[in-house]
């Protein structure tokens, strides 16, 4: 009796995983993106059929959405200077100025790299942090090498720095988040500056020599 | 004995089962500590060393441009009439009689409810002037049970904002809200605000009513809380939501900004899809994502049987500022 209900159970186990097996979503629940890019062909081939002048704007958007779609998720190379604004907090081999030129130099060679000024939280001292963030905007190479600052006391958890300053290099997607969209090659605690980092990269893998030396490149 | 061990581990495991999904009854408004989402705003949160000023009565003129996130809204989608599901009353015993709504089926009708809940500010969480976030009062906006041409097809049609819509009630304009606006809002997390006319993957807003198809009912209550927000920004409601973020209303794909937001808010031309995100926060609390955002990515498993279709959505805004420059002013009270 036992064997027969077994019997029966399996084959209908096996008749309904057949059954989605030729459903055309598979992975419907795990992969909505499929679903969406089956919907958008089909709104794509109503476009065409219903309205050709609309289908010549439509096909232009098309190929911009699949070229930034490839942009968004192609890593680019990122530079991460975890720091603190206090009184001694920085020496000038560390400080954000000197991690801006430095981020500058590779920027002009390397326009896809990344660079990210990392601070745990609000600096407590405002005037302070008020007064370098204005200095360093006015000698204009944290906005060449577009340095942005996050506020980011999970990066810190996730990557244990529990003291700055430190740097970290990563692959990190256009949208990434604190846990996700970066995966994290070195993390150096120390200041070192960005070319120190660049050049303990280039000692333990050959392919990065040609950025630590852009990195120490004159003016 | 180990079957004694047994029974207490079933017990335990059946309790803690039981009282997670009672959990799910807590309001969402009483209770954000739930849902707000820490890890987005601190994904979103974000300065770049570009100088920027600000004259007029600031107390330092110099600042750098920074963005952040933040919920400032909750608003209801319930087919029950005088439902506030976001705070957990009702007032249908002592408020005027209306019919009881359906969120499925043919002739499908919602209530809905815009909540001013400033959050950050009402949790006086960083306010040491860096930050700008909203910091208005708690309030309740005009629900639209009062509102007529929220309850009637005909009555919608004559409001300013429906007949200007009506205009792309066609075909043409139908399919490029689907072929370019639901692509751009989905891949790329970048609402196109030239089409305003409706929310991306969530279809046109030709209608101003709260009648829907009945078909998803999750959708359609994206575009429902899209509506609110629509009427908060053209100022068809008891409150106003303006133009906070460095948002371009162009109909091409570079990002160019007609009018900034770096030093105070201004009046918006029309629903800033761009500087909005709608997180569900009950009966299952979920991501942040844009309006429209194509329904399966977001929106599959969250309407459980015993919520009985009643939906709450937080929204979330971003503020493009000039930080430390940038006067912080009370919702509405721009200069």
């Amino acid at each position: 009796m036992m064997n027969i209900h077994f019997k029966i159970l399996t084959s209908l186990a096996l008749f309904v995983s057949s059954l989605s097996a030729q459903t055309p979503y598979p992975s419907f629940y795990t992969d909505p993106s499929q679903l969406f890019k089956h919907s958008m062909n089909v709104t794509y081939e109503t476009v065409k059929n219903v309205d050709p002048a609309l289908w010549g704007v439509v096909k232009e958007w098309k190929g911009y959405f699949e070229r930034e779609e490839l942009a968004q998720n192609t890593p680019a190379p990122t530079f991460f200077y975890f720091f603190t604004v206090g009184k001694d907090g920085e020496s000038v081999q560390s400080g954000l100025p000197y991690f801006a030129a430095t981020a500058s130099k590779l920027k002009r060679k390397h326009p896809e790299m990344k660079f990210y000024g990392v601070l745990r939280g609000f600096p407590e001292d405002k005037q302070r942090t008020l007064e370098l963030f204005n200095t360093e905007a006015k000698a204009g190479n944290a906005t060449a090498a577009g340095v942005k600052i996050k506020f980011a006391p999970d990066m810190f958890d996730e990557l244990h720095i529990d003291r700055a300053p430190a740097y970290a290099f990563a692959n990190c997607k256009k949208n990434f988040g604190a846990q996700n969209g970066c995966d994290f090659q070195y993390v150096v605690r120390g200041a070192i500056g960005l070319d120190g980092l660049l050049d303990l990269m280039a000692d333990q893998n050959k392919s990065y020599k040609g950025w630590a030396s852009d990195a120490q490149a004159a003016e | 004995m180990k079957r004694n061990n047994k029974i207490v581990h079933f017990t335990v495991a059946a309790l803690l089962l039981f009282s997670s999904s009672l959990h799910a009854y807590d309001t969402p408004a009483y209770n954000p500590i739930k849902w707000a989402d820490w890890k987005f705003f601190g994904d979103k949160l974000e300065a770049s060393l570009d100088i920027c000023y600000c004259s007029e009565n600031s107390p330092t003129p110099t600042g750098v441009k920074a963005s952040l996130a933040e919920p400032i809204a909750l608003i209801d989608v319930t087919p029950i009439p005088w439902s506030f599901p976001s705070w957990g009353f009702k007032l249908s015993k002592s408020g005027p009689k209306q019919k009881v709504g359906n969120a499925r089926g043919n002739g499908a009708f919602r209530y809905t409810h815009i909540t001013r809940y400033p959050l950050f500010a009402g949790l006086n969480f960083m306010s040491d002037g860096v930050l700008c976030f909203d910091s208005g009062n708690f309030d309740l906006g005009a629900a639209s049970e009062i509102k007529p041409w929220r309850n009637s097809d005909y009555l919608s049609a004559l409001t300013p904002t429906a007949m200007l819509k009506s205009f792309f009630g066609n075909i043409v304009a139908e399919l490029a809200l689907g072929a370019i606006d639901c692509p751009s809002t989905t891949i790329l997390d970048n609402p196109n605000n030239s089409f305003y006319y409706g929310f991306a993957c969530a279809g046109p807003n030709g209608s101003n009513s709260n009648f829907t198809p009945g078909k998803d009912p999750m959708m359609e209550a994206h575009r429902l809380a899209g509506l609110e927000v629509e009427e908060s920004s053209v100022g068809m409601s008891t409150l106003w939501l303006p133009k906070t973020s460095n948002a371009s209303f162009t109909f091409t794909p570079e990002n160019v900004t007609l009018t900034d937001s770096m030093c105070r808010e201004t009046m918006p031309y029309a629903t800033v899809k761009s500087q909005y995100w709608l997180q569900q926060v009950y009966p299952v609390v979920g991501n942040p994502v844009r309006i429209g955002t194509f329904g399966p990515v977001w929106s599959n498993f969250k309407t459980p049987q015993y919520s009985g279709d009643e939906i709450v959505f937080a929204l979330w805004r971003q503020r493009d500022f000039c930080m430390y420059a940038y006067k912080c002013q009370p919702i509405g009270k721009s200069k």
